[in-house]
């Protein structure tokens, strides 16, 4: 374990690029949004379907026990991204949908089966990012090229469905 | 940076010192093994339920929803296969260590075995922020990541120069690593800032024949003493000529050698007066006020930074001016005092009045300033006891600078010891009242009003005894010097 302490030694020049209140990852400038932002993102999303949910089940109404509930999993989704109320919140919006509007393959569905994979990810990288941390954008690159892998072949399945 | 040098008296590192290094050193990193997650947990777990209740109550809808959720699960876990059984990521520092006499100085974090990481959270030092001053997000994939920052400090003294925290991440934060805290740190001595003050003007010196100064011997200098006929074997370039074309006879000038100045710092370790730090108030409340009070500070500060503003600096600036403590202020002192004599080519040592005893003997240029920086910086702030004048060491002629907060009556006869011996000596007074008087509570000034009496009575006594009395936390010791150096010439 000692060898993990590694020191090895000195760098006896200074790199011209690195200015003061900069980051330098491998030798280029970081760029990127902060942690916190992740967070917003996250909050954002949650809201989104959260916004959806609701607007898909008007019998239970935004003031109601239920749509309280359900802002303060959105809090709580984007506050505490690292807890089990993600997990609460994606749960509160499957069982929202069980409230009959009519349609079963509706847009509403739509957006919420690419926004609750969002909301996944965004909330598994938003646990693992410190809140004031420089996140480099290609950070989220394999993310979003999973994401788009696996929501766009359903995404278009439901168009195609919805046209047909 | 705190190898020995050969002319330098007494242990270069002491073992506290040695002991904490070599413990911040081989402190074993907690580098553990990847553990799952609750996001691991998440997807799984809704699609399970939607998929139960979408089959049970015939909703198809409810399946859709969360087949891209599940999808989504099993791609990332694809992703984490080569990431279980390898190794977490770790960190390697490099730090430009010849850069350090500006206290700023280029720290280089090696990530190794990022290889099927998908990120990697390291704390960076900061300018004036410390060891975990920000932290950067790297993307995994490579097998090593180089991550480069810049590091300054106003410290002196033993210092943490790096510390990074790690946490690495698996696909989707499925995985985790770490956070690792206190991992492999940087410690390294960092050398006090040098003030550039002028030379202090130093009465005139007994003996020498070249130099900065003004000796009281005659001899060949700048200072004109007066005129006398010439005589054979006088030097042309002395003759007075206006005393010539007035008398039509000639005069040589009869000046006063120059000297040399051989100083020795004296420091005087026997007391250590810092600011009352205030207690936080303590409840969540509070710290989330001050959470927030601190968050507002920064933000403005950094708009009128961005403004062009130089008023933050200066706040700051005046905060850790009100902060410092005595040992401080000796620092500072002796340091800029060595560096502006040295700089006008006297012979500068420095010596601890206290145990144990610590001494660079006297020598002049850049290297011995450097030497005496690195002894200062050496020091810690522990109370020990004064030792007899006798045992200083001190050479005939050599002028004393002592830096001393002068709060102890030991200390005052020490001085007045050192001028029956021969010995010039200057006091630079330590103490930092300023920072004592604003931080100070009801109970503190009472304590701090019997303080200031005790120690008027013995400067006074000083001053008395024709010894310039210089404050450093006052400012500009060179012009007090003049002022001193007039005030005793009047009295004379």
């Amino acid at each position: 374990m000692a060898s993990d302490a590694e020191h090895s030694g000195t760098v006896n020049h200074r790199d011209p690029a690195l200015r003061a209140g900069t980051i330098l990852i491998d030798g280029d400038i970081a760029h990127g949004i902060r942690g916190w932002a992740l967070r917003l993102a996250l909050g954002a999303c949650a809201a989104l379907a959260a916004a959806i949910s609701m607007a898909e089940a008007p019998v239970v109404g935004v003031t109601s026990v239920a749509g309280f509930v359900l802002m303060l999993l959105v809090i709580g989704t984007a506050a505490a991204p690292g807890s089990v109320v993600p997990m609460l919140f994606l749960l509160a919006v499957v069982l929202y949908r069980l409230v009959p509007n009519g349609s079963l393959l509706d847009g509403g569905l739509v957006a919420l089966a690419a926004l609750v994979p969002i909301v996944h990810q965004l909330a598994g990288l938003a646990a693992a990012i410190p809140v004031r941390s420089l996140v480099s954008w290609r950070v989220l690159r394999p993310a979003a090229l999973r994401l788009v892998i696996v929501v766009v072949p359903v995404e278009l399945a439901l168009l195609v469905y919805r046209l047909v | 940076m705190t190898t020995r040098s050969p002319d330098v008296d007494g242990p270069a590192v002491t073992g506290a010192f040695r002991a904490r290094r070599r413990a911040a050193r081989a402190t074993p990193p907690r580098f553990g093994s990847w553990t799952r997650t609750a996001a691991w947990y998440r997807a799984p777990g809704v699609a399970a339920l939607a998929i139960g209740i979408g089959l049970a109550a015939g909703r198809p809808d409810l399946v859709v929803l969360v087949v891209p959720l599940l999808l989504g699960w099993v791609a990332a876990l694809l992703a984490t296969r080569p990431l279980l059984g390898s190794r977490t990521p770790r960190a390697a520092l490099e730090v430009d260590e010849s850069s350090f006499g500006r206290n700023t100085a280029d720290v280089v974090t090696d990530l190794v075995g990022t290889g099927g990481v998908e990120l990697v959270s390291v704390a960076q030092p900061g300018i004036q922020t410390g060891p975990v001053g920000s932290m950067v997000t790297v993307p995994g994939g490579a097998p090593e990541r180089s991550v480069r920052s810049r590091f300054s400090t106003r410290q002196w003294g033993m210092t943490t120069v790096a510390r990074p925290d790690l946490l690495g991440a698996g696909p989707d934060g499925l995985y985790l690593s770490g956070p690792v805290r206190h991992g492999p740190v940087r410690v390294d001595l960092v050398l006090g800032e040098v003030q550039p003050i002028e030379p202090l003007g130093l009465p005139p010196i007994l003996g020498g024949w070249a130099g900065a100064h003004v000796s009281r011997r005659p001899g060949q200098g700048s200072d004109l003493v007066d005129l006398r006929e010439f005589a054979p074997g006088d030097r042309l370039r002395s003759i007075h000529w206006r005393a010539y074309a007035r008398h039509q006879r000639l005069y040589t000038r009869r000046t006063l050698s120059d000297a040399d100045a051989e100083i020795m710092i004296c420091l005087d370790l026997s007391v250590m007066l810092e600011p009352r730090r205030a207690g936080a108030p303590g409840g969540r409340a509070a710290g989330a006020s001050r959470a927030v009070t601190k968050a507002i500070r920064t933000l403005l500060d950094r708009i009128a930074e961005r403004r062009g503003d130089d008023g933050p600096e200066r706040r700051r600036e005046r905060e850790r001016r009100l902060r410092a403590s005595s040992l401080d202020l000796t620092v500072a002192a002796a340091s800029a005092v060595a560096a502006a004599h040295l700089g006008q080519g006297d012979r500068v040592g420095l010596l601890t009045a206290s145990m144990p005893r610590r001494m660079v003997r006297p020598g002049t240029g850049n290297r011995q300033l450097q030497r005496i920086r690195h002894q200062l910086a050496l020091l810690e702030d522990r109370r020990y006891r004064l030792i007899d004048v006798s045992l200083w060491g001190l050479a005939p002629g050599q002028i004393v600078v002592l830096c001393s907060p002068m709060v102890d009556g030991a200390v005052t006869e020490a001085v007045l010891s050192c001028q029956a011996r021969g010995h010039r000596v200057i006091v630079v007074d330590t103490l930092p009242l300023s920072g004592l008087l604003f931080h100070a509570n009801a109970h503190d000034s009472d304590h701090l009003r019997v303080l200031t009496i005790e120690r008027e009575l013995r400067l006074d006594r000083l001053r008395g005894s024709g010894i310039p009395v210089l404050s450093w936390d006052a400012g500009d010791i060179s012009l007090q010097m003049a002022t001193e150096l007039q005030t005793l010439r009047r009295a004379r």
